[in-house]
């Protein structure tokens, strides 16, 4: 299999570094050791990214969308996490961008609008209310 | 599969979201009733999130102005790539 890392989508959501180190391996050089895992857990870890910054093919096939319902999750301090499709009028894309999964910047920092790209970390604008 | 929603995004504005189907905290997972139209904050500074309630924040503001590329978990100030 191949793992393909986009890095100009990327939302720095840290699923991957937090879910797989051995494999997406936050301050080493290259950070991504495919051999660090079996296959499975790489795909299964691969189909948490949330921004369609990491797929992988499989025997010369690339494997970027997921099946599943429309729906908006909205993320605590993060963006809004598109999955299943949405109809995104009037934007550029990326190139190798998921239409399918994306990750839509809520905070208003971000450098890459309307997408996210992780200037959430450095701007937390969710803070909850005092009771 | 239902539809999937469109989503317009405003100038100095919000996202306007139609055929919205599902809308879920990620975190508690609690479902925002809607009507299947509804406008979502995208500047952080509506008090009625994830909706927008009018308070956009001004592009030229200084909170605008401090803005930081590539920002890590660590929040370390410099990361070899």
């Amino acid at each position: 299999m191949t793992i393909h890392d986009n890095r100009g989508i990327c939302a720095h959501a840290a699923r991957c570094t937090d879910g797989l180190k051995e494999v997406f391996r936050l301050g080493t050089e290259p950070w991504i050791d495919p051999n660090g895992a079996d296959a499975d857990a790489i795909i299964a870890q691969v189909n948490q990214c949330p921004s369609g910054a990491l797929s992988y093919s499989v025997d010369g096939v690339e494997h970027r969308d997921r099946e599943g319902d429309p729906m908006i999750l909205v993320a605590p301090n993060g963006p809004y996490a598109i999955f299943g499709g949405a109809d995104l009028q009037d934007v550029t894309w990326g190139d190798g961008a998921s239409h399918e999964h994306f990750d839509l910047c809520r905070c208003g920092h971000s450098t890459n609008k309307p997408f996210c790209s992780g200037a959430h970390w450095n701007h937390p604008f969710d803070v909850p209310k005092p009771d | 599969m239902s539809q999937k929603p469109t989503i317009v995004v405003k100038k100095n504005g919000p996202y306007v979201v139609t055929d919205c189907q599902m809308l879920k905290g990620l975190a508690d997972g609690t479902v925002y009733e809607t009507s299947g139209t509804v406008a979502l904050c995208r500047c952080g500074a509506s008090s009625n999130k994830p909706f927008c309630d009018g308070t956009h924040v001004p592009s030229g503001s200084p909170t605008r102005r401090r803005r930081t590329i590539c920002p890590t978990r660590e929040k370390t100030t410099s990361v070899p790539r």
